[in-house]
């Protein structure tokens, strides 16, 4: 008789293996990254600026400005290069984070010879038409208004603002006010200053024929190397966390946002924090999962995550709960916390949560754009391969004890930002 | 080109299996042929409710996750019209934790009154959450229905309304398992790195001895041709009115469903696709526009939808819309854009099938309708969609009577 109640015996992964990108040198000093799989068609290639918001000295330019990449540039409207990509085939994407933003190709590589060439285009020759640029911010105002309904957006607002201040590159809130103050000659300039492709981060992940290379590095390389040093910001530490109350009214659910700032992935404390945020609310198995959702039904979900900056991090728990919850979540999120700095965690929750963990590795580096993700990570931060492969050994090392010491200097409630968005007068104090 | 194996267990389980010698991970998926269709107009949002119950620990191990996690393995489950599937994503040495965990809720639930009582609350937030507390969250609530008269897919995924979900009882619960949770009624996908013979051994002891069950044959109300244009104009705390147009489409196993997915992409894939170009850029009537179609088992929809500028009325922007689909009507679509939309999906067919994930939950779903080659089929069928096609099928179906318009205004 076959025995259900006794799981399967199992193994625990211990090997991992971060593939290095091969490094093509292009003609005018820049490199090409390349992670090459044998049978994958599609390629991926991602270019990195240093065009974050960080950079930006008003709200919302640094978004404008890669959005007028995808516009009309100086040889052919926006209409004419949409449909001359599109007619191979291929999909482009792009994103804005703090420090750095990116430019990313999809294409077949038979079709990368005829793409390639507008993709170029539109890195290095935008047209920036004081026409496009109105229209688009008028579509921007429009799409920031429905953004503006929700309350997690209205609280991650207040918690750019109560972190970083107004004036701070990143504190800067879009706002239909801010959007009318960015010119053409303001985007004209930031694209000056911080898109040269002789300063780009180049990657390209798939199957790499000799051709694939050749016309890769002939095609990237243009455009000199400036050098042009990074700007180095110093994270603000909010000395004085406090709670702050947005009042939305009607609302059926509240946002809350719980952060504070945080270390460095190269702070030797960084590891062990981040184990102990998968316990807290890193994961479905985490205690606030348990706690918020599955024992009380509060919310459909809550999570905590650490998001890294080169000089720093955020750690930061968000959920969005029944309005009425709102007080009670708040303080079962800090009592979570206090018991973390309290008691010891019971060894067979730590042993889930490092399987867990280890799983995740192995899942994270499984794929070509997975291992493109961490080639990425480590030449745009500087970190080293024995940085990486030395926190996946923490996973497995790390005690109890341990994590009762980072517990007891990153969880103290003192140190925590709360930021709720719904509805009623305010929350306590 | 996907290989797989399939064989069926005597108690009617079927059974894909797809070889990955290149990935440490294994995925474990098992579709159930149930979806909202199959609800009770009473008792709607039942089959999403019922999937949140399915980790509510089965009859003979207590908690679903955790021993799960404790192998390194990740879990999720999504809930359509359609079906219910769930999946496993695990280190291939440890697949047999994923057996053992699936076929032991296949068997029988534990059926707590805890956590009924949880995941009761937890979907009422869910509901909150996404359709409630969201600008323009509940426009499937009121298209659905205005766009369907007879067949079930007239309600959401997530039910009518809340209270329905807040009137679920543990007898319609267990009813609804015995019902629709059944071996005969699934269908089983594993792959990666795993191989056909400890595949085929692995079935054979976890889910050969799940008895089969009498399951009902599915009789749904078929929606009648529709005959004249409705309408809904309705009224909601947004920013910015929002239009819908909506048409009856075909059945994904209808041999124009690759004609309608295509046509849908002329209109609306990308920025060079025509109603973004008419619409967007040059009238400058919408902030956005789409053009798309649920991909349904049943006839589905194709929706057209923007939302427009300030200042633009709906009229206005519907007139611009009805010129363009009356546009491809008369003139047909030009070569080149054919070409273009059939590469697109190339690229996004070979980009969806690089993931060992979609490709196991495409297996499972071809299978579920009947051919699990279809998803090595696809792309031949794209190939042979013509111009004339296209034009033919928006001639048939985009046309007033069969529309369902809908405004949805900004309350002032």
């Amino acid at each position: 008789m076959l025995n259900r109640a006794t799981p399967p015996p199992f193994v625990v992964p211990q090997n991992f293996v971060i593939p290095l990108a091969v490094q093509y040198p292009l003609a005018n000093g820049n490199i090409l990254h390349a992670i090459n799989t044998d049978d994958d068609a599609l390629l991926k290639i991602d270019v990195f600026f240093a065009a974050g918001r960080i950079y930006q000295k008003q709200a919302s330019v640094a978004a404008l400005t890669i959005d007028m990449l995808f516009e009309s540039t100086q040889k052919r409207t926006a209409m004419a290069l949409a449909e001359a990509m599109d007619f191979y085939g291929a999909y482009t994407d792009y994103s804005v984070r703090s420090e750095w933003a990116s430019v990313t190709l999809y294409t077949l590589n038979k079709h990368l010879a005829s793409v390639l060439p507008y993709f170029i285009e539109l890195l290095t020759l935008p047209a920036f038409k004081e026409d496009e640029l109105e229209l688009l911010k008028a579509r921007e105002i429009q799409d920031l208004k429905v953004s503006l309904e929700k309350n997690s957006v209205l609280a991650q607002h207040e918690v750019s603002r109560q972190v970083w201040g107004e004036n701070h590159p990143l504190g800067m809130i879009p706002s239909i006010e801010n959007y009318n103050l960015v010119t053409r000659a303001t985007i004209q300039a930031f694209f000056d200053q911080h898109y040269t492709l002789g300063d780009a981060h180049i990657f390209v992940a798939g199957n790499l024929f000799e051709d694939t290379i050749s016309v890769l590095t002939r095609a990237f390389a243009i455009g000199e190397k400036s050098g042009l040093p990074l700007k180095k910001t110093e994270m603000v530490l909010s000395e004085t966390a406090s709670r702050v109350f947005v009042q939305k009214p009607n609302s059926l659910q509240a946002a809350l946002k719980v952060v504070r700032s945080h270390v460095a992935r190269t702070h030797p404390d960084y590891n062990d924090t981040q184990m102990l945020n998968l316990i807290l609310g890193g994961y479905f198995g985490s205690r606030l999962m348990d706690n918020l959702r599955e024992d009380k039904g509060y919310t459909y979900g809550v999570g905590s995550g650490i998001s890294d900056y080169s000089f720093g991090s955020q750690w930061s728990i968000g959920t969005e709960v029944k309005n009425s919850a709102k007080d009670n979540a708040i303080n079962e999120i800090f009592i979570e916390m206090e018991r973390l700095t309290k008691e010891l965690i019971d060894v067979d929750e730590l042993n889930v949560a490092r399987n867990y963990l280890l799983g995740q590795v192995l899942r994270s580096l499984d794929g070509p754009y997975s291992q493109l993700h961490y080639a990425e990570t480590v030449e745009l931060n500087n970190y080293s391969y024995e940085l990486l492969y030395a926190g996946f050994e923490r996973i497995k090392t790390v005690t109890p004890a341990d994590l009762l010491v980072v517990a007891k200097k990153y969880l103290q409630a003192k140190d925590w930002l709360v930021v709720v968005c719904g509805s009623e007068e305010s929350t306590r104090t | 080109m996907i290989n797989f194996s399939r064989f069926v267990l005597d108690n009617g389980l079927k059974v894909i299996h797809h070889f990955d010698g290149s990935t440490p991970l294994a995925v474990l998926n098992v579709l159930y042929d149930v979806g909202s269709r199959d609800e009770d107009p009473e008792k709607t949002g039942f089959a999403h409710l019922f999937e949140h119950l399915m980790f509510g620990g089965s009859v003979n191990i207590e908690d679903y996750d955790e021993p799960l996690q404790l192998v390194g393995g990740e879990n999720n489950a999504f809930t359509n019209n359609d079906v219910t599937n769930y999946y496993i994503q695990l280190p291939a040495d440890n697949i047999e934790t994923a057996f053992w965990l699936e076929s032991d809720r296949m068997l029988s639930l534990a059926f707590s009154k805890k956590s009924l009582d949880v995941q009761r609350n937890v979907v009422s937030e869910e509901f909150k959450q996404r359709y409630l507390n969201q600008p323009y969250g509940d426009v499937w609530l009121k298209l659905r229905p205005l766009a369907y008269t007879q067949h079930p897919y007239q309600w959401d995924t997530i039910g009518k309304a809340l209270s329905h979900i807040e009137n679920a009882s543990l007898k319609d619960v267990k009813a609804f398992f015995k019902k629709y949770y059944a071996p005969n009624n699934a269908v089983l996908v594993v792959s990666g790195n795993i191989s056909f013979d400890r595949t085929k051994e692995l079935c054979e002891k976890w889910f050969a001895p799940i008895a089969s069950q009498k399951i009902p044959l599915r009789a749904l109300p078929q929606e009648p041709l529709q005959q004249a244009a409705r309408t809904l104009r309705t009224t909601s705390k947004v920013p910015a009115d929002a239009f819908y147009l909506a048409f009856h489409g075909v059945k994904r196993n209808h041999e124009s469903y690759y004609t309608m997915d295509l046509l849908t992409n002329i209109f609306g894939l990308g920025e060079s696709s025509r109603l973004y170009y008419a619409l967007v850029k040059e009238k400058q009537y919408f902030s956005n526009f789409s053009c798309y179609h649920t991909g349904s088992f049943d006839e589905g929809l194709i929706i057209f939808s923007g939302k427009t500028m300030a200042g633009v009325s709906l009229a206005t922007a519907e007139a611009a819309v009805w010129t363009e689909i009356e546009k491809l009507k008369k003139e047909g679509c030009k070569a080149e854009e054919l070409t273009k939309v059939k590469n697109k999906t190339e690229t996004s067919h070979i980009y969806e099938m690089m993931n060992l994930l979609e490709r196991t939950i495409a297996l499972a779903f071809a299978e579920v309708q009947g051919n699990a080659n279809q998803v090595n089929e696809e792309l031949q069928h794209f190939n042979l969609v013509t111009r004339e096609q296209i034009q033919t099928f928006a001639t048939l179906f985009l046309t007033k009577e069969r529309s369902n318009t809908m405004y949805y205004e900004m309350a002032l």
